[in-house]
């Protein structure tokens, strides 16, 4: 069996507020892409990174290779830590 | 709206494109009161940086009024007039907090790209490729602001356009590289290159304290501009410049050199020569020859600091002569969000007017001349100041029509 590609990301929040918004279904998505999007999560652990730098992320997504997992990570970083996904576009 | 748009290699057009809208909770929309052409706007028209595609907008040193915020950004207002810091950071990312702004983790949409070319990202910035997240820039009439909340600063009414403007970039580029140098009492330091970044990096290194600064370029009028802010010159057409700086030096060498000149370095040496070719054939991506001049010239234990923009990949770095002199390198892209506040200060108090730079004022629709001008030093320029059309002609843009509505639905 192949092993499954996994990507890290720390992200500037404490584990608690990082596992409260894993949870959430809705804002997950967004992370994700969309509510479908869920169901390929393979494996998701967060760990303390060292001296109050955060929360250590390791994501694995079915079907998903690896630049395809960090721009998720990317998102959920983005997410919780700006509020808000950066797009470089002019208009809607 | 209209805007500054490149189409190809030295093929820049006004033209007019869709106005900019307010997308995230933290964005802004600022109108443009003045703009300015960048030196390292040179290396996209000259077409050297990757990623950029024709119909993207330029410029990065931009300041305006705003005209609309987002939900999320509580400390501007509409009306507040502003400059806008080149690199676009949010505030709460490790970098951020460290104030290692434009560094920030969460502002380039495209940092993967980055990260497969230099292994990590830097921020994201306005009107400066793909690579840095396609924001379009500033040199329109309109620009939208991300993570407004973050980096635009309120100018205070007795600083005037002229002088407020290049707090955007060049100022803060100049004084981070002087910064860089760690300037110690007695430090003599060279500075490669006199174009705008140069001529804040020569000001800024005597403001902090520098004993001497050695200005090298091969313009005279440039040359002339790094004189008369107190700097010893050397015209690299005319002397040998390792052996200049040497003997200028006391043979010690310069305790620090600053690169203010990047990607484009010209020259007449072997390695200078053989740089052109290799970029034109990409074969190399950056003409490295002042970096290994500055590298062979530097005193023993000195700094090298990098303000100049390097894209890629460079041959024959002299890494040995790096080592052997226990040289530090320092360089990347301005933590400008660090620099606004104090700098603007010093502005006030008057210790520096950085209006001595400009040399051509203009509108938009001479930005195609303007740039050039520059990429190919004609007519004297250093440095311009670009006010949009519309202020200039009356014209009328949906920002215009908005308030025009809402105040005849008021009366």
């Amino acid at each position: 069996m192949r092993k499954p590609i996994v990507q890290a990301m720390t992200v500037l929040v404490p584990r608690d507020r990082v596992m409260a918004f894993v949870q959430d279904r809705q804002l997950m998505a967004q992370a994700v892409g969309s509510k479908k999007m869920l169901g390929t999560i393979q494996h998701l652990e967060l760990c303390d990174a060292p001296d109050g730098r955060g929360t250590e992320m390791y994501l694995s997504m079915r079907g998903l290779g690896k630049y395809s997992i960090k721009e998720v990570l990317r998102r959920l970083k983005a997410l919780l830590e700006a509020g808000e996904i950066p797009t470089g576009r002019r208009y809607a | 709206m209209k805007a500054v748009v490149w189409h190809g290699k030295q093929d820049v057009r006004v033209e007019r494109v869709k106005d900019p809208e307010i997308l995230n909770p933290r964005d802004a929309i600022v109108r443009v009161t003045a703009t300015a052409i960048c030196g390292s706007d040179m290396h996209l028209y000259n077409g050297y940086m990757p990623t950029m595609k024709p119909g993207d907008i330029l410029g990065h040193e931009f300041m305006g009024i705003v005209e609309e915020v987002g939900p999320e950004v509580r400390n501007l207002s509409k009306g507040d007039r502003v400059v806008v810091p080149f690199t676009i950071a949010c505030g709460n990312c490790e970098p951020c907090t460290r104030e290692q702004w434009s560094l920030c983790d969460n502002s380039n949409p495209n940092a993967g790209m980055a990260e497969r070319l230099y292994g990590y990202s830097c921020s994201g910035l306005f009107g400066y490729t793909h690579l840095f997240g396609g924001y379009a820039g500033g040199q329109s009439e309109y620009v939208r602001v991300p993570f407004a909340d973050i980096g635009p600063l309120v100018v205070p009414d007795e600083i005037d356009d002229e002088r407020a403007l290049y707090l955007t970039d060049i100022f803060p580029t100049g004084y981070m590289a002087a910064e860089n140098c760690d300037i110690k009492q007695g430090d003599v330091i060279a500075v490669w290159g006199c174009g705008p970044v140069g001529q804040f990096a020569i000001r800024s290194a005597l403001l902090i304290g520098a004993a001497d600064v050695i200005a090298i370029d091969r313009i005279p009028e440039r040359l002339e501009m790094a004189a008369a802010a107190g700097a010893r010159v050397v015209n690299f057409d005319d002397v040998n410049v390792l052996e200049a700086l040497n003997e200028m030096t006391g043979g010690r060498g310069p305790d620090a050199c600053i690169d203010c000149v990047g990607m484009e370095a010209h020259g007449v040496a072997p390695d200078a020569v053989l740089d052109k070719a290799k970029q034109a054939m990409r074969l190399e991506m950056d003409r490295a020859h002042v970096l290994r001049l500055a590298i062979q010239a530097i005193g023993k234990g000195g700094t090298l600091s990098v303000p100049g923009v390097y894209g890629g990949f460079i041959d024959k770095m002299p890494v040995g002569a790096m080592f052997e002199k226990g040289i530090q390198m320092r360089g990347g892209q301005t933590h400008m969000h660090r620099y606004l506040r104090p700098l603007m200060e010093k502005v006030r108090r008057g210790d520096i007017d950085p209006s001595f730079i400009i040399t051509h004022r203009g509108t938009l629709d001479d930005a195609p001349q303007y740039y050039d001008f520059m990429a190919n030093h004609k007519a004297d320029m250093v440095k311009s100041f670009l006010r949009p059309n519309a202020m200039m002609q009356g014209e009328v843009s949906r920002y215009e029509r908005s308030r025009e509505e809402m105040t005849a639905a008021s009366r």
